[in-house]
């Protein structure tokens, strides 16, 4: 599939394999813009973006080197929301262990007030599918197939995403 | 462009790009690490309920049994902030020189790693963290027998009128091992952290909010006037200020820590060593001028058996060891080789703690019976080869809260008396004293149970001893399934910081760290009202009451204060730390040895 060449995705058919010639460093220069703005996105926000994309390239290195990747940037994305999504997860346990234990969770939530706290309610999956649509226009066929999951899903995410933002929204429309 | 894109737009440009070239070196590194070997790089364990109520018993409280035996584990609590001076039998120092390795054996290893909020540290992992991290404030010598807590990372902590604000302001120039400076923000972070943490969730529950104000300036609010804010500032060590590159990599936070400490972290092997050596670029020096810290490298060597720790100490395959075992450490100190440095004020304490919260020791008759039979010169004698001091109160000489002795009232030794109470308890009560004693599953802690359900025995109780592995007796502490337990308790700090293990709540809610389940009204008051009294004199009154209300009620049976050494060979120097970064004159406390002066001859 033939997909317009945008930030970061299929280098492949950007700029073939032999043409690189196996130059991990021009293949992660190449990405590297697109993965960043996707990590900051779905990454917990204590988390540097610049950490993600390196924790998830460490884990595609650990597989096979990075040129042998038919979709580097898609495999990266994945794993970063994988991530993203374990950390969110633990994260999760975590203060539900710490609520049972200390009754109140409220007196330690961090109290720096920014206007993207309604965004970081939100899971990483729901995340990147507003952002690769809203942001980077992908269509739902596109993004589903980059993240690996159906198009109904990333619609599904999509509009739960948007409902659970409606304040802003109509903040918007207002 | 909606509000929804410029929101998602503002999220994809946060963060500091450090290039792609920087990223994938990074990625090849991790990538490599965990492909060669594998068993250096530990993941935290999914804390549980369970698992965090034993963190906060052993990083926030006090130790599970702080006795002193070879072969024992040591399990000290983090929260304490002593107050001591040091009794230091370091050797005449020379000019330090620079340079060398030093090879230090600790007595336990921190299998859970150096992410500090969340931390479970015991004595040695707080040793090897004070080699990485640096603290906000640091004990000094108040030059009148006791301790103040001074700026050290920060230039300068000082509080509004109410004492319900504190304004941190730091030291500028000061950067973290990663070349990241050290700001406000960072600080924010940390604090954050540790509120969040299982660990000083507790102990900073009177923190209400945490307040950038500028690059270099931090802002606490509390929610009460909280006078001794800034000895929980240092915690015993234990509230360093990680990197907040550290912090934001969980995976990697506990395994790879980052601070602005005199040494960098190198490579750690679980059970074998933890490599750190010299941070060329360290901000604070010797009151010469010279950059500190002197050594090039440290090795900590986890060696869990006091006297192989003390045989590699004699045999010169370490320079310097951790001991809290009273016996090795006097033998020790009897040789002429040896160096040994502990700190006079700031251990913990032992004792038998009861269970006030049910029958037979919610029942004062039955607390005085016990303490009756119970001879703690004997226990010392036996146990102890008499090395450890005697304790009757929980805040030895010194701290604020401390009443001699005499005025005190303290239950003596009186099997006769001991009788008397049985008898008339089984009057009241209509049945037989009856209890469990539980203690750690070390061999010195088995010995002590069985000399004090011996002495009980004698007095007509029924006793039956149970011993544990220190993490199930912590959550038996905390889930009140014990009649009585040997406890140690870190009380050589300033009473603020200890008060924690007899409030019965905080104002997050229940006090899960408090391990006799008291519930005690007059106590919790005098104790509450302790931490935002500013007067001096009126303060020491009023944790001198809670002192007086502890002894009366015999919450605990005090039996001796516990102490960690550090042992030198003589080739080492420099145990008396150096003059602090403003000036004031270093104190040893509660056992937390600074390695940043250490220095050995070439």
């Amino acid at each position: 599939v033939a997909l317009p060449a945008k930030a970061g995705r299929r280098v492949s058919l950007d700029k073939p394999r032999e043409e690189l010639g196996g130059d991990e460093s021009q293949l992660v220069e190449m990405l590297y813009a697109g993965l960043r703005r996707f990590a900051a996105v779905v990454a917990p926000f204590d988390v540097e973006p610049d950490d993600l994309v390196q924790e998830a390239l460490a884990r595609a290195l650990r597989v096979r080197p990075l040129a042998e990747y038919d979709d580097l940037g898609s495999y990266v994305r994945k794993a970063m929301l994988h991530i993203a999504a374990n950390e969110r997860r633990r994260s999760d346990r975590f203060s539900r262990a710490l609520v049972r234990l200390i009754r109140s969770r409220d007196a330690r939530t961090p109290e720096y007030p920014s206007d993207l706290a309604l965004l970081k309610t939100l899971p990483p999956d729901v995340r990147a599918v507003l952002y690769l649509a809203e942001v980077e226009q992908w269509t739902f066929a596109e993004v589903a197939e980059l993240l690996g999951c159906s198009e109904t899903a990333a619609r599904a995410r999509a509009s739960r995403g948007r409902r659970t933002l409606r304040s802003v929204l109509e903040a918007d429309d207002g | 462009m909606g509000e929804l894109r410029r929101l998602l737009e503002r999220m994809a440009q946060r963060g500091t790009p450090s290039g792609p070239d920087a990223v994938l070196a990074e990625a090849r590194k991790r990538a490599a690490v965990v492909m060669s070997e594998p068993r250096r790089v530990h993941r935290r364990p999914l804390l549980l309920v369970a698992a965090v109520a034993a963190a906060i018993a052993t990083a926030v409280v006090g130790t599970v049994w702080g006795a002193s035996f070879a072969n024992r584990e040591s399990h000290r609590g983090d929260v304490s902030v002593g107050r001591s001076s040091t009794s230091v039998a370091s050797p005449a120092t020379a000019r330090p020189v620079a340079g060398g390795q030093l090879r230090f054996g600790v007595d336990a290893e921190t299998p859970g790693g150096w992410c500090l909020p969340e931390a479970q540290l015991s004595a040695s992992g707080i040793e090897v963290a004070s080699a990485i991290y640096d603290t906000l404030t640091v004990p000094a010598n108040d030059g009148h027998g006791g301790v103040t807590y001074v700026p050290s990372l920060a230039r300068s902590v000082v509080h509004d009128a109410s004492f319900t604000r504190w304004t941190i302001a730091l030291r500028d120039g000061i950067t973290f091992h990663d070349g990241e400076a050290l700001t406000a923000s960072a600080v924010a972070q940390n604090l954050d952290a540790y509120r969040a943490g299982p660990l000083f969730g507790v102990a900073l529950a009177d923190v209400r909010s945490i307040t950038v104000v500028d690059r270099l300036t931090v802002q606490v609010a509390t929610r009460v006037p909280w006078v001794a804010f800034p000895a929980t500032l240092w915690s015993s060590g234990r509230m360093g200020i990680a990197a907040p590159a550290q912090l934001a990599d969980h995976a990697r936070c506990a395994t790879h820590p980052i601070g602005t400490g005199p040494f960098r972290f190198v490579v750690w092997h679980l059970n074998h060593d933890l490599i750190v050596e010299r941070n060329s670029s360290y901000w604070q020096r010797d009151s010469e001028g010279r950059r500190l810290p002197y050594l090039d490298r440290i090795v900590f060597s986890p060696l869990t058996d006091a006297a192989a720790r003390s045989r590699a100490l004699e045999s010169g395959s370490v320079d310097a060891v951790m001991t809290d075992d009273p016996g090795e450490t006097s033998r020790l100190q009897a040789a002429r080789a040896i160096h040994v440095a502990t700190s006079a004020i700031g251990p913990d304490v032992v004792s038998i703690m009861f269970n006030v919260s049910k029958a037979p020791f919610d029942n004062l008759t039955a607390r005085r019976a016990l303490a009756a039979a119970i001879d703690p010169d004997t226990i010392i004698r036996v146990a102890e080869h008499n090395a450890v001091t005697r304790a009757v109160e929980p805040f030895p000489v010194g701290v604020p809260g401390h009443v001699a002795p005499t005025v005190l009232g303290i239950p003596t030794h009186d099997p006769t008396r001991a009788r008397e109470l049985v008898n008339q308890y089984e009057r009241d009560t209509g049945t037989r004293l009856a209890f469990d004693l539980v203690g750690d599953n070390s061999a010195g802690a088995k010995d002590v149970t069985n000399l004090i359900a011996h002495q009980a025995r004698a007095a007509g109780m029924v006793v039956s001893t149970r011993t544990l592995d220190p993490a199930t007796q912590i959550n038996a502490a905390i889930g009140g399934d014990y009649d009585a337990m040997l406890w140690s308790t870190s009380t050589g700090s300033d009473p603020d910081v200890d008060a924690i293990w007899w409030q019965s709540t905080t104002s997050l809610g229940a006090n899960p760290v408090n391990f006799g389940h008291l519930h005690d009204g007059e106590l919790d008051q005098l104790l509450a009202a302790g931490r935002s009294q500013p007067d001096p004199p009126q303060r020491d009154a009023l944790y001198e009451a809670a002192t007086r209300r502890l002894t009366e009620q015999l919450y605990h049976v005090w039996l001796w204060y516990d102490d960690d050494a550090l042992v030198t060979t003589p080739r080492v120097h420099g145990t008396d730390p150096p003059t602090l970064p403003d000036g004031s004159a270093p104190v040893v406390v509660s056992g937390v040895h600074p390695v940043v002066g250490l220095w050995r001859d070439h």
